[in-house]
C-alpha cells in the first residue's frame, strides 16, 4: 500500500524528537511491495540543485541502491 | 556503503544517497524550514561524514521517503524499470552487499539461459549495533538531539565510559 496522505513539511520536519513527532513518520510495514512498480518522484541534486526524476536515474543502471537518512 | 557502491560500480550498479529530514534535530543541525537548510545540511553530509556516493534532495515534505515507508536510516535497491527488488528498514552494507552478489547471480544465471521467474522472501538480517558510536552521531547534531532522544527510549541511554 502507498503511503499517499498528504504531509505538510512542517510535520515531516518535526523540530523536535518527541514520538507523537516521529512515530506517525514510521510505516515501514505498509510500504511497497517488492515487485510493484512506483510511481516517480521528483529529487534535487545536492550539488548543482538540477531536478531529476528518481525514474530516470534508476534507468541508468541494471539496479540502483537508493539509501535514505541524514545527518542526523 | 561507500565501499559498496565501489565494490559494484563495475558491474552496473548504481548508488544514490537520497536526504530525507533530520531525524534528531538539534542545535547544530536543526528540522528543515526550507530547501536552502536541506541543501546546507547535505553539503555536511558529503563534507564532513564522507558521503561520496551522489546526493540527491527528496521533497521538502518527504514524498519519497514517506512513499518508503518513512524509517530514517532505510537502503532500498530498485530494478532499471523502476521495481524495487529489496528494501530494508535499516542500512546494512554487508545486508545489501549480499543482496546484490544474488541480484547478479540471476542475471548472469538469466544469460545463460536458464528460465526464472520471481518471489518474495522475508529474512531477518543483522545490523552493527554500537551504541556508542550512534550517540556520536546524535552528539553531531547537539545536546538537545542527546537529551531528546535520551526522554524518549531512557532504556538506551548514553553507556556510561569505563
Amino acid at each position: 500500500m502507498h503511503h499517499t496522505d498528504d504531509v505538510s513539511a512542517a510535520t515531516y520536519n518535526y523540530p523536535h524528537f518527541v514520538p507523537e513527532a516521529f512515530e506517525p513518520m514510521m510505516r515501514f510495514e505498509s510500504s511497497p511491495a517488492l515487485g510493484s512498480k512506483l510511481p516517480s518522484f521528483p529529487l534535487w541534486r545536492a550539488t548543482d540543485r538540477r531536478e531529476d526524476q528518481l525514474s530516470a536515474l534508476l534507468k541508468e543502471h541494471l539496479y540502483t541502491v537508493v539509501e535514505l537518512g541524514s545527518f542526523t | 556503503m561507500n565501499a559498496v557502491a565501489q565494490r559494484f560500480a563495475e558491474h552496473d550498479i548504481g548508488s544514490i544517497f537520497v536526504y530525507t529530514h533530520e531525524a534528531h534535530p538539534g542545535e547544530r543541525f536543526p528540522h528543515h524550514r526550507t530547501m536552502d537548510d536541506k541543501y546546507r545540511h547535505a553539503k555536511a553530509l558529503r563534507d564532513e561524514l564522507g558521503v561520496t556516493r551522489p546526493i540527491y534532495l527528496d521533497a521538502l515534505n518527504g514524498a519519497l521517503h514517506r512513499a518508503l515507508g518513512g524509517m530514517p536510516n532505510m537502503t532500498w535497491i530498485f530494478s532499471r524499470g523502476g521495481v524495487p527488488v529489496y528494501k530494508s528498514d535499516w542500512t546494512d552494507a554487508h545486508s545489501v552487499g549480499n543482496s546484490l552478489d544474488y541480484l547478479l547471480e540471476v542475471a548472469a544465471r538469466r544469460r545463460s539461459g536458464e528460465r526464472l521467474a520471481p518471489f518474495r522472501i522475508e529474512r531477518l538480517d543483522y545490523r552493527d549495533h554500537d551504541r556508542g558510536r550512534f550517540y556520536e552521531g546524535l552528539d553531531r547534531s547537539g545536546p538537545r538531539a542527546v537529551a531528546e532522544f535520551e526522554a524518549a527510549f531512557p532504556q538506551d541511554r548514553r553507556p556510561k565510559k569505563r
